[in-house]
């Protein structure tokens, strides 16, 4: 294989790699849309949080930080859906924009309030230092386990949705919430836990870049653009379709850096307005009235 | 809403006040500078936001863009110079919300504000990062105030009374603009855009005048801004600019005409007040913006409203009822009538057909009409007829076939398009501007054929002729004397004849009705009759109606649709006489199946009790004080015409459409106004219209989702195996995907599903609905069997199927019940049956 | 003192302070556009700014002001400082460079200075990568960098970025020497423990052995419990400096004060050596640090994670020479 080309392929599979960081956010952000109908901008504070979390719980319980930020994300996000989503679900969703809005700006000034506008330090723990090479191929085996994770995490999610019970009817409410209600299923709760895992798994994706990111107020404001782009590129609501355009994101991104990196972040956008003029439900999106 | 010279002289009393307000609190005369640009951005904005309910999060582009356009011209081409700079921003902000906003405006809603934001994002990357241009990160400084003809503009206070007077002009021209025919088509768009389209406007255009005019004041705005701290930085360009300017519109109140000024002042009062002892001012910002969406969306103004109610005399709009002048022999104004004569061919239909995926819901449709007639159309449920009304009037491109209006193909045009060529619908669901007055939605009907449609400037409500043949209108149609009410506030009956109104409104060479009696009292139905009988003397009209004896009475021609087909196309005797027709209307009576003696099961205990329930789907009511019992073992067949509110009294039961008033007990039990939940989880089992199965999922999914949560110890137990004791064709089929099962399989999985669980009510909407008849005879049998173990309540329009299944019926009409008996009788006695049915 | 959102909400300040307040000077600001800003509104109103947080050469060049005074040391001064110590190991001479440069104007600055500098001592900027500003994975980045083998890199990053740039590129382990021209002790504070590393300017760090670095930082860290950065060394150096102006002068006016500072007089800036205030631009001339990382058994606290390198320039050395020449970067003050 011709050098170049190497390291082409490179900068493909480490793309596929970067486009999973933007999974777990966009998928969570692509469930709560789907049966909450709630555009929830203020999804990337949750991100923030978790990075917060694990951060402070380090110091105090080590590795099952890395496990405990996530689930208290969570357990805030049951809080947030009762107090502030609930009322928005049969609302028209662009006040639910309005206020998941400032709910991003309440989220970011209080982290900026308590903890400062500096970066927190932070570091990958020592048994996931190093890296893995094969032959030309480098990758951080921090990232791998990123990478495992994050696949679980969404095996699992696709699991959960699929082959229980649970997921069943989740996607039922998805289709048709009223048949749901008439067969004796009242959705509120379901509508909670699916608030809790989606803001979990923003929480999650925090968790796992606190240590190879920066941890800072505005780090849920970097992050949630993107996250959007891929889920509009995927199309609002579908599963597959924010899973490929994670990584379709992922990859475009890292081949603009090799080519042209001042273009790198501006790729997506382009990528998002060219999917939105020509198909304007997202590749997978199917259409939704109360949306348009 | 303030009347308009009270706006104006609020705004010029502000302008004034302000700078010695804000030095009095201890602020400077900057920070009133700050106010009244911001105040203009906040009032464009709203242009968008609360007259047209578009949400933009990026009207922050148009600030930014001005800000960089004129400091980049003064800069570098026009030296020392104010206007010219301004000017040229201007026409770059026009310029490009003109094509951005051609893009961008062809998605609506959600979409629309995630590209706005997306857009903006995109600029503020390429400002801060562009340093030769726009000296990024640095931003441009240099910029010098001039002195034109010798008014000093270098001092604060000066450049104050120079913003002011540009601000006011400003403000005048948006009060003008919003209040010209413009600006009440952008409130139409708001309220109902499908409708704004029906009526003749183009409403892409209208979006697009809209954008550009929000963004051009924002930019000038901008240009301001510039001036003012004689400094560009990419900081407006950002997303978060965007979001405080939809929060000083939100938090002012978007309904409210200077509501978003009022905004802008407290945004700037609350920074500068709260900066000064803490720097997490934002935070708080935050809070209150997120409080005022959960509480008051109508902002500040809201809050004042809501505050002074008490104080101020109320306006009482019950009363405009009372002024309604019923004025039966008015003719149909002149300007109305079609000039010409004769009953020549004007509407011609072929072979038109329409698919959705895989279903065909018109076939082969081929009709025409003539001018001056009345031409009726009709057939059962599902026969096609709104589905061809929506291809012929432009709602949906049909998939084959020509729609000719005057000889002019018309098929596959835009709504506007078809209106515009003299073609006007109504609709089958009431479809009005809701928050807008009569008077105000005939005026944009009217004024959608007036060559003053797109001025900006002029008073609509001031333009006479439109003022004239609105009154006229309303005249005709009986709603004199309460154009100042509410539409949505109307009756149902003052509805249906207002959204008949609005099609007239637009001078139709052809007007369609979809179901214009639907719902109306027996009087009412009496009048509007009459009135389409007149209107059909002079402009043709194209009818879709069940109550047949009024069709029959009063129609020239009539069309019967029945499978998505044309069945009978003929005279009005034609059609009466014809077998078939009769036989979809009320069955053969001769069927197979019917012909058998079935055994009732039926015990005297009450299991299910309605009483003097009504029910409403927003304002317009659907069951008027209706009451019926099921008994255990008892199928009862509730029967009506198509609107009769068969569907929403099922709904009602199980609790989707909860009642307004009355009761429903449930052996003993009181179930109105529970959830649905919990009603199901009583033991009533729902198959709604259309089956309702859950799509990706196996029918043992479909099944469990059924009995999940309804082992309650209701009613019979109901196990799988016992009801594919039942069903035992969905035995073999139990891990195959619902979706793909033939429909008479998906049938009884809904029924299957309904049951599984503890079931002792049994709710079937359509059952039947296109099923083969071996199904429907495997179907009846099932239904026959469960009699012994559930009470049934079936909705049905195969009335020989389901007059012989069951005990008794219950007829509705217009919400109410007009008959209850056995159902026995009607079975067997076809006069008896027409009586009964044939309304 | 203050640090605003945005230039338009300093100005507005800034008027504010000057009309209502009446204050003699404004200190502070660390956006190059706020600070602009800013010197517009001073100059206009003839009082005095002292910038202690922004580095652009435009500002102290085509932008600078008879009112405006530089506490922050210029981007040529952060250069030059940590450019001597790569000089010193042979990192640049001969040598292939790789420039990470954050794509707006403060990288672009530090790029266009750094370039001069290292073509001037015989090195090569091979391969320079201009990054958005919105860019936190630099995975990609260090890959190429990976392909590229150089025999330095620098980092022209700025704020998040850096600990972005630096917590990935001590994940991937690659060894090539690196370091940047452009820093902030936050920064590194908020990469951690084991993360890191290469050479990097400073203008002042808490560990100087200054007899008045020592006064301030046990002040500082009795009142908000951790060590001061740079940027509250620039905040508190300039109140000092106002305030012995103003003592020695006694006079609020701003003519008395720029007549004072521009007799250039020695001033304590609570490092090693005297710095003053360069009468042609006002920037303030003062020794530079470099660090490097310290190692981990040596560390104290958090906040301990660098290792001070020597003054730049050297004992003896002119403190001129690290500051942008007249050629380099012309400033001419509008009449006043």
């Amino acid at each position: 294989m011709p050098l170049e080309l190497v390291f082409i392929t490179e900068q493909v599979v480490n793309g596929l790699f970067v486009g999973v960081n933007y999974l777990l956010i966009a998928l969570g952000l692509s469930l709560i849309f789907s049966l909450g109908g709630i555009v929830n901008l203020a999804h990337g504070g949750f991100y923030a949080i978790g990075a917060y979390l694990v951060v402070l719980l380090f110091d105090w319980v080590g590795y099952p930080a890395f496990a405990a930020a996530p689930l208290l994300v969570a357990v805030i996000g049951v809080v947030v859906e009762r107090l502030f989503l609930r009322p928005f679900y049969k609302a028209d969703p662009a006040l639910s924009l309005l206020l998941t809005f400032g709910l991003a700006m309440v989220i970011e000034q209080a982290l900026r309030m308590i903890f400062g506008a500096t970066p927190r330090p932070f570091s990958i723990p020592e048994a996931l230092r190093g890296q893995i090479l094969i032959g030309d191929f480098i990758y951080s085996r921090y990232r791998f386990a990123i990478l495992v994770v994050a696949t679980l995490a969404v095996a699992g999610l696709w699991l959960l949705l699929q082959r229980t019970p649970f997921g069943r009817i989740v996607r039922a409410g998805i289709q048709a919430p009223d048949m749901v209600g008439a067969l004796g299923i009242s959705l509120k709760p379901y509508l909670t836990m699916v608030a809790a895992i989606g803001l979990g798994l923003a929480g999650l994706a925090g968790t796992m870049m606190a240590p190879i990111t920066g941890v800072h107020p505005a780090m849920g404001a970097e992050i949630l653009i993107p996250a959007f782009v891929v889920v509009v590129i995927g199309g609002l609501g579908s599963f597959w379709g924010v899973i490929f355009a994670a990584l379709l994101v992922g990859v475009v991104r890292g081949l603009t850096v090799y080519f042209y990196p001042p273009a790198a972040e501006a790729s997506m956008y382009l990528l998002m307005l060219l999917v939105l003029i020509f198909r304007p439900r997202g590749l997978f999106g199917e259409r939704i009235a109360r949306f348009e | 809403m303030l009347s308009r010279h009270l706006n104006i002289a609020i705004a010029a009393v502000a302008l004034s006040v302000l700078p010695f307000f804000m030095t009095a609190i201890g602020l400077t005369i900057d920070s009133a500078i700050d106010v009244i640009v911001l105040a203009t951005a906040a009032l464009a904005l709203n242009l968008l936001f609360g007259y047209t309910g578009l949400i933009s999060f990026g009207n922050g582009l148009w600030f930014g863009l001005g800000i960089y356009v004129a400091a980049l011209a003064h800069l570098n081409w026009f030296p020392g110079q104010m206007l010219l700079p301004v000017l040229l921003a201007i026409l770059a902000v026009a310029a490009l919300s003109m094509v951005l906003g051609f893009l961008i405006l062809r998605r609506t809603g959600v979409y629309f504000s995630l590209l706005t934001l997306a857009l903006t994002a995109l600029f503020y990357a390429i400002a801060f990062r562009w340093t030769e241009v726009t000296g990024g990160e640095n931003g441009l400084g240099g910029i010098v105030r001039p002195s034109p003809f010798g008014f000093d503009t270098t001092t604060s206070g000066s450049y104050y009374v120079l913003a002011a007077i540009v601000v006011f002009v400003l403000v005048f021209a948006i009060q003008r603009f919003v209040r010209s025919p413009i600006g009440t088509v952008l409130v139409a768009i708001r309220e109902n855009e499908e409708r704004a389209r029906f009526l003749g406007y183009a409403t892409p255009t209208y979006k697009l005048i809209c954008f550009v005019v929000s963004a051009t004041v924002t930019g000038l705005a901008g240009t301001l801004f510039v001036f003012h701290h004689r400094f560009a930085s990419a900081d407006p360009l950002s997303p978060a600019f965007s979001g405080e300017l939809l929060a000083m519109v939100l938090i002012g109140g978007s309904r409210s005409f200077l509501g978003p000024a009022l905004g802008a002042l407290f945004y700037v009062l609350f920074r500068e007040f709260l900066s000064q002892w803490t720097g997490d001012w934002l935070f708080y910002f935050g809070l209150l913006f997120v409080g005022f969406i959960m509480f008051s969306p109508t902002g500040l103004v809201g809050v004042a409203g809501r505050v002074l109610a008490p104080f101020l005399p109320r306006r009482t709009t019950t009363g405009a009822m009372a002024n309604r002048t019923i004025a039966e022999a008015e003719p149909l104004p002149d300007f109305l009538r079609p000039a010409g004569e004769g009953r020549d061919m004007l509407l011609e239909v072929r072979s038109l057909a329409k698919n959705y995926g895989p279903v065909q819901a018109v076939k082969d449709a081929s009709f025409s009409v003539r001018k001056r007639t009345l031409h009726a159309l009709i057939g059962p449920n599902g026969a096609g007829k709104t589905s061809a009304f929506n291809l012929i009037s432009g709602m949906a491109a049909p998939t084959r076939g020509t729609v000719k209006l005057g000889g002019k193909d018309i098929a596959g045009l835009p709504p506007e398009a078809v209106c515009r060529r003299g073609l006007a619908r109504s609709f089958q669901i009431t479809n009005l501007f809701p928050a807008l007055s009569v008077g105000e939605n005939l005026r944009l009907g009217v004024q959608a054929t007036h060559k003053s449609r797109f001025n900006p400037w002029i008073e609509a409500g001031s333009i006479a002729s439109i003022n004239g043949e609105t009154a006229e209108i309303a005249r005709f149609l009986g709603v004199s004397g309460m154009e100042e009410a509410e539409a949505g506030a109307l009756s149902y009956g003052g509805q249906r004849v207002l959204d008949m109104g609005l099609a007239i409104s637009s001078k139709p060479q052809i007007l369609l009705l979809d179901e214009p009696l639907a719902g109306l009292a027996a009087a009412e139905r009496e009048r509007i009759g009459r009135l389409i009988r007149k209107i059909a003397d002079d402009i043709p009209v194209l009818l879709v109606e069940h109550d047949i004896d009024r069709v029959f009475d009063l129609a020239d021609a009539v069309t019967v649709m029945n499978g998505g087909e044309v069945l009978v196309d003929g005279t009005v005797e034609e059609t009466r006489s014809d077998k078939r027709v009769q036989e979809i209307y009320i069955g053969s009576g001769v069927a197979a199946l019917a012909a058998r003696d079935l055994v009732s099961a039926a015990k005297p205990e009450v299991l299910l009790a309605m009483k003097n329930v009504d029910t409403f789907y927003g304002k317009s009511q659907i069951l008027s004080d209706v009451s019926l019992e099921v008994h255990q073992g008892e199928i009862v067949a509730l029967l009506g015409r198509n609107g009769a509110g068969k569907t929403t009294l099922l709904k009602t039961l199980i609790g989707i459409a909860p009642p307004s008033s009355g009761t429903a007990t449930l052996a003993g039990e009181a179930i109105a106004g529970l959830p649905s939940a919990e009603i199901a989880r009583r033991g009533v089992g729902y198959v709604p219209q259309g089956r309702g199965l859950f799509s990706g999922m196996t029918v043992r999914q479909n099944l469990e989702l059924g009995r999940l949560k309804r082992l309650t110890g209701a009613g019979q137990h109901w196990s799988e195996e016992r009801v594919l004791e039942f069903f035992p064709r969905l035995a073999e089929r139990l891990d195959i995907d619902a979706d793909r099962l033939s429909g008479g399989e998906q049938q009884m999985v809904a029924v299957a599903r309904a049951l599984v669980g503890d079931t002792r009510l049994l709710l079937l909407d359509e059952p039947f609905e296109g099923l083969s008849p071996a199904i429907t005879e495997e179907l009846f049998n099932a239904f026959d069997r469960l009699r012994t173990e559930v009470s049934i309540l079936i909705v049905d329009h195969h009335l020989d199927l389901v007059l012989n299944l069951a005990d008794r019926v219950t007829v509705l009409e217009r919400g109410s019940v007009v008959h209850e008996g056995a159902a026995r009788p009607l079975a067997r006695d076809l006069d008896l049956r027409r009586e009964v049915l044939w309304l | 003192m203050e640090d605003s959102v945005n230039p338009a909400t300093a100005s507005t300040k800034a008027e504010r302070y000057i009309k209502r307040d009446n204050v003699a000077c404004i200190i502070g600001e660390i956006s190059s556009a706020s600070g602009l800003a800013i010197a517009q509104v001073v100059e206009r109103n003839n009082k005095l700014f002292f910038n202690t947080g922004c580095n652009s050469d435009a500002l102290r060049g085509s932008d600078c002001s008879r009112f405006m005074y530089h506490v922050e040391a210029s981007n040529s001064q952060y250069v030059k400082g940590v450019g001597s110590a790569f000089l010193r190991d042979g990192l640049i001479d001969g040598k292939k460079i790789y420039f990470l440069t954050a794509d707006y104007a403060y990288g672009q600055d530090l790029s266009r200075v750094g370039k001069k500098y290292v073509e001037a001592h015989g090195g090569e900027v091979a391969w320079e990568d201009l990054v958005p500003t919105d860019s936190t994975d630099f995975s990609a980045y260090i890959l190429k960098i990976r392909q590229a083998r150089p025999d330095l890199i620098i980092s022209n990053l700025a704020g998040n970025q850096i600990t972005n740039f630096v917590k990935q590129y001590t994940e991937y382990g690659l060894d090539f020497p690196y370091g940047g021209f452009g820093f902030d002790t936050a920064v590194a504070w908020g990469a951690g423990k084991g993360n890191f590393g290469g050479e990097w300017p400073v203008a002042w760090h808490h560990n100087l052995p200054a007899e008045g670095a020592k006064a301030f930082v046990a002040a500082f860290t009795k009142k908000y419990g951790k060590p001061p950065e740079n940027q509250a060394w620039g905040d508190y150096t300039a109140t000092k400096l106002v305030a012995e102006a103003m003592t020695a002068t006694n006079s609020t006016d701003s003519e008395a004060l720029i007549g004072y500072f521009d007799d250039e007089p020695k001033l304590d800036i609570l490092k090693g050596r005297q710095g003053y205030f360069r009468k042609r631009d006002h920037q303030l001339i003062q020794e530079m640090y470099t660090m490097t990382a310290k190692p981990l058994d040596q560390l104290e606290d958090e906040w301990d994670l660098m290792l001070l390198g020597d003054a730049v320039p050297g004992e003896g050395e002119d403190l001129e020479s690290i500051a942008p020449t007249e050629e380099e970067n012309a400033c001419t003050f509008s009449a006043a």
